[in-house]
């Protein structure tokens, strides 16, 4: 480079190196370091900008210190707010959000589907208790309700005999001994049965084994629960004394009668 | 002062709650980022320092490395912490100094000495005026940060020689307004 390329400004510089610079800019010069104009600038740079103590030094440190200490105490918090403030929505209420999706699901079933039989039932309950029914609805419910005695002139008698007359009277599926009437010769597979609840499937169920057997196995398991049970026993006596004595031939079919074959002795 | 081979022992006291350990890594290093914000003309430089080292705590624990690289850490978040503050003046007013705090931090004592530094400050600031941003910055956290090139290199986000370049270049800008005679040294 000729001195003609070099800016009259420049020309007395000195040129440093790495090392120099660093000492220079660091504040370290050494002594056999020519002062140099930018060396003055340095210095008149660091003395108008002192490195001096911080005159609210105390205030900064203890807000440090309270930093420190709140990051200490977020460890193991005591109490979680409730809010989604410190995580997203999905994850913080997530089960408030099912509970309204779930009660928005029932909603409409609540309202539309069990709500109208609510009110049939409350309406056919004031009706029955109050008696106004037509006669076999008014029977029929009191003898499912267990208050048929109010209907009988003789309260001696059964209920479950009342009902059988009444069954035979209205010829209605669930009448057992009308069915069995009907069906002549099928008497022993339906006397097991005599519950009332099987009525429709009784006549089917005569005619197979397994089907008797399954209803025996069913007396086998009331036997298990003798004190709910006692009654259907007797009920289910009264159904056989009251039908026919072939129900003897069927019980000696089956293993398990044993909770009906005192009935027959009793007889 | 450096704090040297004790260091790491500060640092891990620092780490585990010391309160004497903050004060000494607050001492060490403080003034220089204190000086180096005040030569970039931040106007609350108490406000920045000290949201820089709450800063600094809350970060600690993703920090590693020996105290050089812990210097060049805290100058890093000194500049972006001055650099937002210069951003939201410019967005609202500023509030003003309590005047229990400029009773603090304001001149006191010999106003002749005080005069004769404003002076010697507003030399140097015009002096400075003449470079650009990133050669001033480069030249202030060289002079009044005490980091090295590699150092600097981290807080302004360049490559080494980016800074190298910004550092001869300065250099020769602060010559030239110097040869110039615009202000006299």
């Amino acid at each position: 480079m000729s001195p003609g390329n070099v800016p009259p400004h420049e020309m007395g510089a000195r040129s440093f190196d790495d090392d120099e610079l660093d000492r220079l800019l660091g504040g370290h010069p050494q002594p056999t370091d020519q002062p140099d104009e930018l060396d003055v600038f340095v210095r008149d740079l660091r003395s108008a900008f002192p490195t001096t103590p911080m005159a609210l030094e105390d205030q900064h440190i203890a807000a440090m210190t309270d930093a420190s200490r709140l990051l200490a105490d977020k460890g193991d918090p005591v109490v979680r707010p409730a809010s989604n403030a410190d995580a997203p929505a999905p994850q913080v209420s997530w089960l408030p959000k099912r509970r309204r999706t779930d009660m928005k699901r029932l909603k409409p079933i609540l309202t539309k589907g069990l709500a109208p039989v609510f009110a049939l039932l409350t309406i056919f309950s004031g009706m029955a208790y109050a008696g106004v029914l037509p006669a076999p609805v008014q029977n029929a419910v009191a003898g499912f309700v267990g208050a048929d005695q109010e209907d009988t002139d003789d309260p001696t008698t059964d209920g479950l005999v009342d009902d059988e007359t009444i069954d035979v009277d209205d010829d209605e599926p669930s009448d057992d001994q009308g069915e069995d009437g009907d069906l002549p010769g099928k008497d022993d597979g339906e006397a097991n049965d005599d519950q009332g609840d099987d009525g429709d499937g009784q006549g089917e169920d005569a005619d197979d084994e397994g089907d008797v057997e399954g209803d025996a196995d069913d007396q086998g398991e009331d036997g298990d629960d003798p004190g709910d049970d006692g009654d259907h026993r007797d009920e289910s006596d009264e159904v056989q004394n009251s039908d026919d004595e072939p129900d003897d031939d069927s019980d000696a079919g089956t293993d398990e009668d044993a909770d009906i074959e005192p009935s027959g002795d009793e007889e | 002062m450096p704090l040297g081979d004790q260091f790491d022992a500060v640092l891990g006291a620092a780490r585990a709650g010391g309160d004497w350990a903050w004060r000494e890594l607050y001492r060490d290093t403080a003034p220089a980022l204190a000086g180096y914000l005040r030569a970039r003309g931040v106007t609350d430089v108490d406000d920045v320092v000290g949201d820089t080292f709450v800063t600094v705590v809350g970060r600690i624990g993703s920090f590693s490395g020996g105290e050089p690289s812990f210097r060049a850490w805290i100058f890093t978040i000194g500049r972006n912490l001055a650099i937002d503050a210069h951003r939201a003046r410019t967005r609202r007013p500023a509030d003003p100094t309590p005047m229990d705090v400029l009773a603090e931090t304001g001149p006191q004592g010999d106003v002749e000495a005080d005069a004769l530094a404003q002076l010697g400050r507003e030399r140097v600031i015009s002096v400075l005026e003449a470079l650009t941003h990133d050669q001033r910055d480069v030249l202030l956290l060289r002079i009044l940060g005490g980091l090295s090139i590699d150092e600097v290199a981290t807080v302004t986000h360049r490559n080494v020689g980016a800074v190298k370049m910004l550092q001869h270049r300065g250099i020769g800008a602060l010559r030239r307004e110097i040869a110039r005679g615009a202000v006299t040294l």
